[in-house]
C-alpha cells in the first residue's frame, strides 16, 4: 500500500512584480509505499528544496496532486494544516532546529505538548525514544551543551515522538562529521527496520547508499531511480556515484 | 584620499543602520535640548524679574545635576548598544584587509557625524523649546509674556562641550574595545546558544530583604517630620530590591513554573515560560530601570501637580479657610540673657496694642487702595506633646532626625473664646475642662487614647467634649496625629504653657515655644492691593517692608534702648504674597518635574526600542523554528505576543506597586510642603498613572512595530 503518492506535480515560481517565471518543478510523479526508505537526490536548484517544501505542506504546488494516505495535502484548509503536519508528520533538518532555549528533553516533547497530550503520558512516550537513540543520559543538558550528533538524534526522536506516519529528511547528515553521520544513518536503518517510512533528500552519496531506493531529480524533473534490490551499501554506493557521473557529464534521460 | 572613502564609508554606515543610529541621534537631540533648556532657565535673568520667578533659578539648578547624570548614563548605554550590534561588521572590515586603526578611523567619523548631527539639532529645538518654555511659565504664573529671543553664546557652548565630551567618552571606550577584539571573535556568530540563567539565590534574598525593607519604612512612616528621611532610605532600598529581584526574583520565579510539571507542559505554558527565562536574563535590568523611571515619572508628576492644582486651596486654608486676606502674627517676647540662669523672667512687657496695629495696617493698606474691614486675634499655643500617664511633656526636636516617643501628638490649643470667635461657636466649657478636636487623618478618638484627667505640669484637666473643626492650618507638621485642644479661658492656657515649661530649668527653647498672638485681617479691595502691592524680593511684598519700618519705628518710640522685651509683630502676610510665592514655588516644581519626566520618557523609549529591536533578531530564529516543528503562525504570533506584553506590564506594574505602597509616605511628605487636601493628591496620582500609562502603551506600540517588522 502506498502511503504517498505524488502525482504530475508542478511549481512555478513568480517574481513578485510578475514577469519572470521560475519553473522549480515540471512534472513529478513517484509513490512511497508504507515502511520504505527513499532517498531524493539532485544537485543544487533541481527543485529538492521545492519538492521537500511541498511534500511537507509547507508551500502549495501550482498544478498536480500529494496524497498522503490517500488524503489530499491541498484539500486541507490553512487552519487545520499546521495540526495536520505535526500529527502525520516528522521533521529532521539538517541544521537540527533545536530551540536553544529548551533542554533536550522540552525539545523533544514540545510536538506532543503542541499537540495537547497530557503532562503524565510525556514521560512514557519519550523514555524508550530516548534510550533507542542514546540519549537517555543528556535529558537534562541544553542543545549548546552536546555535540552535533547527539542534537540531530535529539531531533530524529523529536520526529519520532508523535508516531508520524512519514519522516521528512532534509539533509540530516549536511552538518555533522564522519561518525555522527554513521551514527544517524544507522538510527535511520533501524527505525526504518521498525516499519517507519522515511524520505530523505540528500546531496551525500553515503547518505542515499542506506535507503531502499533513490530517486534522481534534475530540473524539476524525476530523471532516474535505482532501487536497492539485493545489493549492499557498497553495491548501492557504487550505482548512484555512476548515476551522479553521468547526471553530471549530462547524459541524456534513459 | 582615504580620509575621503573613510567618510563615505561612515555616511553610507549610519544610513544603512538607521534602525539603530535615528533613535540614538533622536535622543541626544532631546538631551541635549533638555539641557540647554534647563541651563538657559537657570541663568535668565529675566525670570527672575517676574512675579513668582524667583524660585526658577535654583530650582533649575537641581534639575541640571539630574539631568547631567542621566545624559551621562544615557549616552553610554546607547553607546554600548550600538557598538555591540555592529561589532560583526566592524570586524568584517578587519578581516576584508583594514587595520584596526582605519577600522577606528571609520568609528571615528561615524560618531562625529552622529554627534555633531545631535548637537546641531539639540541645540537648534533646544533654543525653540526655551521660547515654548518661557510662554509655558508665563501662562502658568499668571503673568504677562515675556517677549523678545533670549539666547547666550556661553550656555550653547557649555551645552556643546557638556555633550561633546560625553560622546568622545563613549568613542574612546569603543577603541578599548574594539583593540581588545580578535577578528575572529568580532565575527564569531552571536548563535553560539546562551546558557541557561543560573538562579542567584543571594541576589534573590537581598532583593526580597532591601525591598521588603523599603516598603516596611514607607508604609509604618508615622511623623510627617520622619517622612524627609525615611522617604530617602526607602528610595535607595527599593531601587536596589527592585533591580535585584528582576536579575534573580524573575529567573527563580520562571525556574519554580517550569518545575511544575503539570503547569509547564502545557501548549500555551511551555514555550512562554521558557522563553521569558531567556528573556529575564537579557532584559533584567533594562526592565528593572523602566520601573524605577516609571515611578520616577509617577512621583514627580503627580506631587508636583497637586501641589501646583492646589495652591489656591492651601491659601483659602491658610487664612482662615478664605475667612481672611491678611495675617499679622507674633509671640510675646522675653527678656532671656543667659539661658538656665535665674535671670529667666516673664516680663513682657509692653505690647503694641491691638488699635495701634490696626492704625498701622490701615495706614499702609491705605496707600494702595484698600481698607481694613475686619480684624480678629486668635490666640494659640502648638507644639509635640507626649502624654504619659496623662502627665504631658513638650517633645523637644534637636533635629529632623529625631525619633518621636511612641504617643506623640500635636496640639493646637486656644482659649474658649477664641474658638468660638473663629468657629462661630457657643460653646461651654466647665472649669478645667478641655474640649478637644481631631484635625489630622491620622488622628484618632483622643477620649480613647488619654485617660480622662490630664495635668499639664501639675496642673489638673478633664477632658470634655469634642469640639467643631478648627480651621487654623498647622504651621509644622511633625507628628502624625494633630489635634486641637480648647480651654476655658485665656488665663488657663497662659498657666498650662507656663507649666509645660518650668519643668525645664530654664531652657533656651522656649523664647520660641510660646503662645502665638495671630491677627486675622479682612481687607476691602483686596484685588486693588494685589495689583499694586510691587514684588520688593523673594515673594516678598513692598507692603512687607512697609510693615515692618513702621513696627520698628514705634518700638524705637516705646523702647528707646531696647532694653526691654517687646512684642513682636513683624509678620505680615497677605494672600496675594502667599499666591505668588506658592504659585512660583509649585509651578517651578511642576515644571522641573515636566522636564525630567521627559529624559525619564527618553530613557525608557530608548530602552524599550533597543530591546524590541535586539529581541527581534533573537526571536526571528526561534520563530522560523517554531513553525518548522508544527506551529501555526497564529499559534506563533500569540505566544510571541503574549511573552511581549507580559515583559511589557511588569514595569508599569512594578511602578504603580512602587506607587501605590510610597502613597502614604509622600503624602506625609507633601504635609510638610503645605499640601492642602489628601483627595486632590489621590486624583492627581490617578491620573497621573493613566496618562503615563498611555505614553508607555504608545512608545511601545510605536516600538513594537520595529519589532514585527524584524521578526516577519
Amino acid at each position: 500500500m502506498s502511503i504517498l503518492e505524488v502525482s504530475n506535480l508542478q511549481k512555478v515560481y513568480t517574481t513578485r512584480f510578475g514577469g519572470n517565471k521560475v519553473q522549480a518543478l515540471s512534472n513529478v510523479t513517484f509513490t512511497v509505499e508504507k515502511g520504505e526508505y527513499v532517498a531524493i537526490m539532485g544537485e543544487s536548484g533541481s527543485g529538492k528544496t521545492t519538492l521537500l517544501n511541498i511534500l511537507a505542506a509547507l508551500d502549495r504546488p501550482t498544478a498536480g496532486k500529494v496524497l498522503l494516505e490517500g488524503k489530499e495535502l491541498s484539500g486541507i484548509k490553512e487552519s487545520e494544516m499546521a495540526t495536520f503536519r505535526r500529527e502525520n508528520l516528522g521533521f529532521v533538518f539538517q541544521e537540527f532546529n533545536l530551540l536553544d532555549t529548551f533542554s533536550i528533553k522540552d525539545n523533544i516533547l514540545l510536538p506532543l505538548v503542541l499537540n495537547g497530550a497530557k503532562p503524565s503520558e510525556l514521560e512514557d512516550k519519550l523514555m524508550p525514544i530516548a534510550e533507542s537513540l542514546g540519549i537517555k543520559e543528556l535529558l537534562t543538558k541544553f542543545p549548546y551543551e552536546v555535540s552535533g550528533g547527539q542534537k540531530q538524534r535529539t531531533a530524529v526522536a523529536r520526529a519520532l515522538i508523535t508516531n508520524p506516519k512519514l519522516i521528512l529528511a532534509d539533509e540530516p547528515t549536511g552538518a555533522l562529521d564522519s561518525k555522527s553521520t554513521d551514527d544517524l544513518l544507522r538510527v535511520f536503518r533501524d527505525i526504518n527496520g521498525l516499519g517507519q517510512t522515511i524520505l530523505m533528500v540528500t546531496h551525500s552519496t553515503k547518505a542515499a547508499s542506506h535507503a531502499s531506493r533513490v530517486l534522481f531529480i534534475r530540473d524539476g524533473e524525476v530523471f532516474h531511480q535505482i532501487y536497492r534490490g539485493d545489493s549492499t551499501n557498497e553495491q548501492l554506493y557504487q550505482k548512484i556515484s555512476d548515476t551522479l557521473t553521468l547526471l553530471t557529464t549530462g547524459g541524456e534521460k534513459r | 584620499m582615504k580620509l575621503g572613502l573613510f567618510f563615505r564609508l561612515a555616511c553610507s554606515n549610519i544610513k544603512k543602520n538607521h534602525q539603530l543610529y535615528i533613535p540614538h541621534i533622536l535622543a541626544g537631540t532631546g538631551l541635549t535640548a533638555i539641557f540647554y533648556v534647563m541651563l538657559t532657565l537657570a541663568n535668565d535673568q529675566r525670570l527672575r524679574k517676574i512675579k513668582g520667578g524667583y524660585a526658577i533659578p535654583s530650582i533649575m539648578s537641581i534639575g541640571i545635576a539630574v539631568v547631567a547624570i542621566l545624559s551621562v548614563i544615557l549616552v553610554l548605554f546607547t553607546n554600548s548598544f550600538l557598538m555591540k550590534q555592529r561589532t560583526r561588521e566592524y570586524g568584517m572590515y578587519n578581516v576584508l584587509g583594514m587595520e584596526k586603526r582605519h577600522v577606528g578611523c571609520i568609528m571615528f567619523f561615524e560618531n562625529a557625524i552622529s554627534t555633531v548631527a545631535l548637537l546641531v539639532a539639540g541645540i537648534f529645538c533646544g533654543m525653540l523649546m526655551y521660547k515654548l518654555c518661557c510662554l509655558f511659565i508665563c501662562k502658568m504664573l499668571n503673568v504677562e509674556t515675556i517677549l523678545g529671543f533670549y539666547m547666550r553664546t556661553e550656555y550653547v557652548l557649555k551645552t556643546v562641550i557638556a555633550f561633546a565630551a560625553m560622546y568622545l567618552l563613549a568613542f574612546l571606550w569603543n577603541c578599548i574595545r574594539l583593540a581588545r577584539l580578535r577578528p575572529v571573535e568580532l565575527l564569531a556568530s552571536a548563535g553560539a546558544g546562551e546558557k541557561e540563567p543560573k538562579t542567584k539565590w543571594i541576589m534573590l534574598l537581598i532583593g526580597l530583604g532591601t525591598l521588603g525593607a523599603g516598603y516596611f519604612i514607607a508604609l509604618t512612616t508615622e511623623s510627617p517630620l520622619k517622612a524627609i528621611p525615611d522617604f530617602f532610605k526607602a528610595v535607595i532600598l527599593v531601587i536596589i530590591g527592585t533591580y535585584a529581584l528582576f536579575l534573580a526574583g524573575s529567573v527563580a520565579f520562571l525556574k519554580l513554573l517550569r518545575r511544575n510539571k503539570g503547569f509547564y507542559y502545557r501548549r500555551k505554558n511551555m514555550i512562554a515560560v521558557s522563553d521569558l527565562l531567556y528573556r529575564m536574563k537579557q532584559n533584567a535590568v533594562g526592565l528593572a530601570s523602566i520601573a524605577i523611571l516609571a515611578t520616577g515619572v509617577i512621583v514627580m508628576i503627580s506631587t508636583t501637580v497637586c501641589l501646583y492644582t492646589g495652591t489656591e486651596a492651601t491659601i483659602k486654608k491658610y487664612f482662615l479657610e478664605g475667612e481672611a486676606d491678611m495675617l499679622l502674627s507674633g509671640r510675646y517676647g522675653y527678656d532671656v540673657e543667659v539661658p538656665g540662669s535665674d535671670r529667666e523672667t516673664e516680663r513682657h512687657i509692653e505690647s503694641i496694642p491691638e488699635e495701634k496695629l490696626r492704625e498701622m495696617t490701615q495706614q499702609i493698606v491705605g496707600r494702595y487702595g484698600a481698607e481694613v474691614e475686619s480684624f480678629q486675634l486668635v490666640r494659640s499655643y502648638s507644639d509635640p506633646i507626649c502624654f504619659t500617664d496623662g502627665e504631658a511633656e513638650v517633645v523637644k526636636l534637636r533635629s529632623t532626625l529625631t525619633t518621636l516617643p511612641k504617643g506623640t501628638i500635636e496640639v493646637i490649643m486656644l482659649p474658649l473664646e477664641d474658638y468660638n470667635r473663629i468657629c462661630k461657636d457657643t460653646l461651654v466649657l466647665k472649669e478645667n475642662e478641655i474640649g478637644w478636636v481631631a484635625l489630622s487623618e491620622e488622628a484618632g478618638d483622643l477620649a480613647k487614647e488619654l485617660p480622662s484627667e490630664i495635668s499639664f505640669g501639675g496642673k489638673k484637666y478633664t477632658l470634655g467634649p469634642e469640639v467643631k473643626h478648627i480651621p487654623l492650618m498647622r504651621s509644622e507638621a511633625i507628628a502624625a496625629g494633630y489635634y486641637g485642644l480648647v480651654v476655658p479661658a485665656m488665663e488657663d492656657l497662659d498657666g498650662i504653657v507656663k507649666n509645660l515649661f518650668r519643668k525645664e530649668n530654664g531652657a533656651s527653647w522656649y523664647y520660641y515655644n510660646q503662645t502665638s498672638y495671630r491677627y486675622y485681617v479682612r481687607l476691602k479691595g483686596v484685588k486693588e492691593i494685589a495689583e499694586s502691592d510691587a514684588m520688593a524680593e523673594y515673594g516678598r511684598r513692598e507692603s512687607a517692608d512697609e510693615f515692618e519700618k513702621l513696627v520698628e519705628a514705634y518700638l524705637k518710640e516705646l523702647d528707646p534702648d531696647g532694653k526691654k522685651g517687646y512684642f513682636e509683630v513683624s509678620n505680615w502676610e497677605t494672600s496675594w504674597s502667599l499666591r505668588d510665592e506658592l504659585l512660583g514655588m509649585y509651578g517651578s516644581l511642576f515644571f522641573l518635574g515636566i522636564l525630567l519626566s521627559l529624559v525619564f520618557l527618553f530613557a525608557t523609549a530608548l530602552i524599550i526600542y533597543y530591546k524590541q529591536i535586539s529581541e527581534g533578531y533573537d526571536d526571528r530564529g526561534r520563530f522560523q523554528i517554531l513553525q518548522k516543528v508544527g506551529m501555526t503562525q497564529k499559534e506563533t504570533k500569540g505566544t510571541i505576543r503574549r511573552q511581549i506584553v507580559i515583559v511589557f506590564f511588569l514595569p508599569l506594574v512594578t511602578a504603580v506597586i512602587h506607587m501605590i505602597v510610597a502613597y502614604p509616605v509622600i503624602r506625609k511628605l507633601l504635609l510638610l510642603l503645605m499640601m492642602p487636601n489628601d483627595k486632590l493628591f489621590l486624583l492627581c496620582t490617578a491620573l497621573t498613572v493613566v496618562a503615563f500609562a498611555l505614553i508607555y502603551m504608545v512608545i511601545y506600540r510605536l516600538t513594537a512595530r520595529t519589532y514585527y517588522r524584524i521578526v516577519r
